[in-house]
């Protein structure tokens, strides 16, 4: 479906002609996000305030021309691939910090601000953004709410549904909606920012947000605990979380993925080490120093291999960098990855990983899992040949055993990543039909002519 | 993938499984001074290497446009040491461009040209790191595959002759407009700080901090790609803005891109700093200093000294 004419010049009189195009080769580039999925546009426009972004939708819904909602293309899942073509909507320009308020612990920030630049702003005065996915280099926070962004220190702090008080936003009809409040509490009416936090823009566009911010740890303190096996590692993040010490981030590394990062690493493994585990703890000094501690015996009595705690902040930051190179890199094993984001109770991560062992050993491929272990999110990464359709159809089967398991344990197929086109197939597993209904209708409420993010979520 | 039976891309053909061993996942973009200061994913590393891709795939046609994108580059290759599954992207681009200016499309992009008002002189053929500019049949003419667009060339003409078209923000005249506007609109500006790409990680990506915030700097620190195509003019412009000092950042010794960068960058300033003396105005206001590639930490310290011996010296009278 090609766009006519005179639907471009609309576009081109709404934003000026320099933040619209059509041309191929820009077009291409706006085809796809870090799944790797491409589907060209018909236009990519770049709105630098609400009002255009209203006036985009208006036409957009008189014309029944599909609006798709970007900012960075670093999503897991597809959502900002345009599957039916139509527009794609850059939040690029909307990149204003507007307000960070010391006193109410809020930031208001429009949906193109990069989530680390937010982290940077609000520290320097003191405050802290907990949601910190992967990518927060270059993600933008307009996508973290499309998703509802995790990161490590969800174990602790929550994703980023828990941070957002209240969104100013564009109905796929046009009209601007402000929802929720700029206070601590409240309780008046339906909860609609919560409704939009997470629907992976299908239902409305967000252009301004107001955070919530807590005050800025004094300490933190970073560990890296090695053990020679996976379930002796995952038994003690359970473990350690019973003994009412929460840490801000609990991660681990399989064996594979120590295989894959070790060179990253300022430090030499043990041997015989097969699994490790990033802990990090916050507060005041002593806190800290106490908690610390104690983490630290648990490891011990746990029969940890080692034990190390980073003497700064550079030697933490370079076993992050580790952390986070890892998701990139696993394309050393293989040309393709199937890549799931499963969650299951925290106390349920040792039968998770020896459900994993058995579907990896019955599929002879190779899985590599690493994660959230603190809040029971395991990013599960089947490897395989694209070019080989044996192997294409193993991973296959081993997602459904994998989603299967996940399900079984009381757990859910995506804990942060979204549903977008790759998950789409699988959303019945977990959600019911009545429920499945009730979402759709919702998506019909807030979007009759289905032109706001089409073909995503629901298969 | 599948490529065409007859690829007219004889040198970019090698680099077929590089280019979907490129996972897409837009690390480098934090990493690219051009996509930082467009906001367009077309001109970030990710979407040039989409580019390569849709050419050599016969996606793409080797457009004007297409061929402009590739040869859009810098080569600081902080996206090459961003790149998590090691794509050598500014090799896979150099490729191209050899093969896109076999089919006739030389950019420009950032390749330097040479205006009419060239004298011939030589200067910028003897001054090139990269062998990139020669005396041709039409006179001094840029090799496009070979010009790393340093803009070595642009700082030595004595002509003002040899330009870079689209900089991205980080030419003189943009350089001296934004300089001059920080030092004009903040009363308690002191100090402009130059550095080249590798030296400096900007603190904030592509977002935009409230006026409230930024109102009370001292200092702004600005992109200029290579120490080594810093002017003179660039160098001086905030003395006559009521600025107290101009501080620059180059590699250390031996780790320019850009072969001697740094050390043309030393010289240029040691020369200025004798004409500061001979103006009564203490030398030491203006300062070269040396960072390893990407060391923030050492960065923000050198700012520091800097700011605090200006605060001693306090502003020029």
């Amino acid at each position: 479906m090609a766009m006519c004419a005179s639907v471009y010049r609309h576009l081109q009189k709404l934003v000026g002609k320099e933040y619209v195009t059509r041309n191929k080769e820009d077009l291409l580039c706006y085809s796809y996000d870090a799944t790797g999925t491409s589907c060209l546009p018909d236009a990519v426009v770049f709105p630098a305030s609400e009002t255009q972004v209203a006036d985009i939708m208006k036409l957009a819904w008189e014309k029944r021309l599909p609006i798709i909602p970007r900012g960075s293309g670093s999503g897991m899942t597809g959502g900002a691939v345009p599957i039916q073509g139509g527009v794609v909507l850059v939040t690029t320009r909307m990149n204003n910090i507007i307000a960070i308020d010391p006193e109410n612990f809020t930031a208001t920030v429009e949906p193109g601000v990069i989530v680390s630049d937010l982290h940077k702003a609000v520290e320097e005065r003191g405050l802290f953004y907990p949601p910190d996915p992967a990518s927060a280099a270059i993600c933008s926070i307009g996508g973290n709410i499309g998703e509802c962004a995790g990161g490590p220190r969800a174990v602790k702090y929550g994703v980023t549904r828990e941070y957002v008080l209240g969104l100013r936003a564009v109905l796929p009809c046009g009209d601007i909606i402000k929802t929720g409040v700029s206070t601590a509490k409240g309780v008046a009416g339906y909860d609609l920012t919560r409704l939009i936090v997470g629907s992976e823009g299908t239902l409305a566009l967000v252009t301004q947000i107001i955070l919530k911010l807590l005050p800025k740890p004094e300490c933190v303190s970073t560990l890296a605990v090695c053990f020679d096996d996976m379930h002796k590692a995952a038994k003690a993040v359970s473990g350690i979380m019973r003994l009412a010490v929460i840490p801000r981030c609990v991660e681990y590394l399989d064996e594979a993925s120590l295989g894959l990062v070790k060179d990253h690493l300022r430090f030499a493994l043990p041997d015989q080490a097969r699994a490790l585990l990033i802990l990090e703890v916050d507060g005041d000094a002593r806190t800290v120093k106490t908690q610390t501690d104690l983490i630290m015996d648990f490891c011990k009595k746990s029969m940890a291999l080692d034990i190390r705690m980073a003497q700064d902040q550079t030697e933490a930051a370079a076993l992050w960098e580790a952390r986070k190179a890892l998701s990139p890199i696993l394309y050393k094993i293989a040309n393709q990855k199937i890549n799931e984001d499963i969650v299951v109770p925290i106390s349920r991560i040792p039968d998770m990983v020896a459900r994993i062992k058995k579907i990896q050993q019955a599929s002879g491929l190779t899985i590599v899992s690493f994660g959230h272990a603190g809040d029971g999110n395991i990013h599960c990464n089947i490897m395989y040949d694209k070019q080989n359709a044996s192997q294409a159809k193993q991973a296959q089967k081993a997602v459904d055993q994998l989603f299967e398991a996940t399900l079984e344990l009381g757990g859910t197929i995506t804990g942060e990543h979204g549903v977008g086109l790759t998950k789409m197939a699988y959303l019945s597993l977990e959600i019911g039909p009545v429920e499945l209904d009730l979402m759709k209708k919702i998506k019909a409420v807030f979007d009759s002519r289905q032109i706001l993010n089409p073909g995503k979520i629901f298969a | 993938m599948e490529t065409k039976e007859k690829t007219r891309f004889k040198h970019l053909e090698k680099w077929e499984s590089t280019l979907s061993a490129c996972i897409r996942c837009g690390y480098c973009f934090e990493h690219c001074p051009m996509f930082k200061y467009t906001g367009w994913e077309s001109d970030a590393p990710r979407a040039k290497i989409i580019t390569a891709f849709g050419l050599l795939s016969g996606e793409l046609e080797p457009t004007e446009m297409a061929a402009d994108k590739i040869f859009n580059c810098f080569y600081c290759k902080r996206c090459e040491a961003a790149c998590s599954s090691g794509v050598t992207l500014t090799e896979v681009f150099t490729d191209a461009k050899k093969d896109l200016v076999e089919m006739g499309l030389r950019g420009p992009g950032t390749t330097s040209v040479t205006y009419l008002n060239c004298a011939r002189c030589l200067a910028c053929v003897k001054a090139c790191p990269h062998e990139a500019r020669f005396h041709g049949e039409d006179g001094i003419e840029t090799d496009p595959v070979k010009c790393q667009a340093c803009g070595i060339c642009v700082e030595v003409c004595p002509a003002g002759a040899a330009k870079i078209e689209h900089n991205f923000g980080t030419g003189r005249e943009d350089l001296i407009t934004e300089s001059t506007q920080f030092l004009s609109t903040h009363a308690s500006a002191k100090a402009i700080v130059f550095a080249c790409n590798w030296s400096y990680y900007p603190d904030m990506q592509a977002s935009r901090l409230p006026e409230s915030e930024t109102h009370d700097k001292d200092y702004e620190i600005y992109v200029n790609m290579c120490a080594g195509r810093l002017e003179s003019q660039l160098l001086m412009a905030p003395f006559l803005h009521k600025a107290w000092g101009v501080l620059v950042a180059a590699c250390p010794e031996d780790e320019c891109q850009h072969k001697n960068g740094n050390t043309r960058a030393k010289k240029l300033i040691q020369g200025l700093q004798s004409t500061l003396e001979r103006v009564n105005i203490d030398p030491a206001r203006l300062q070269v200093v040396e960072i390893p590639a990407g060391d923030k930490t050492l960065f923000q310290a050198e700012i520091d000294t800097f700011i605090d011996r200006l605060n001693a010296m306090g502003p020029i009278r």
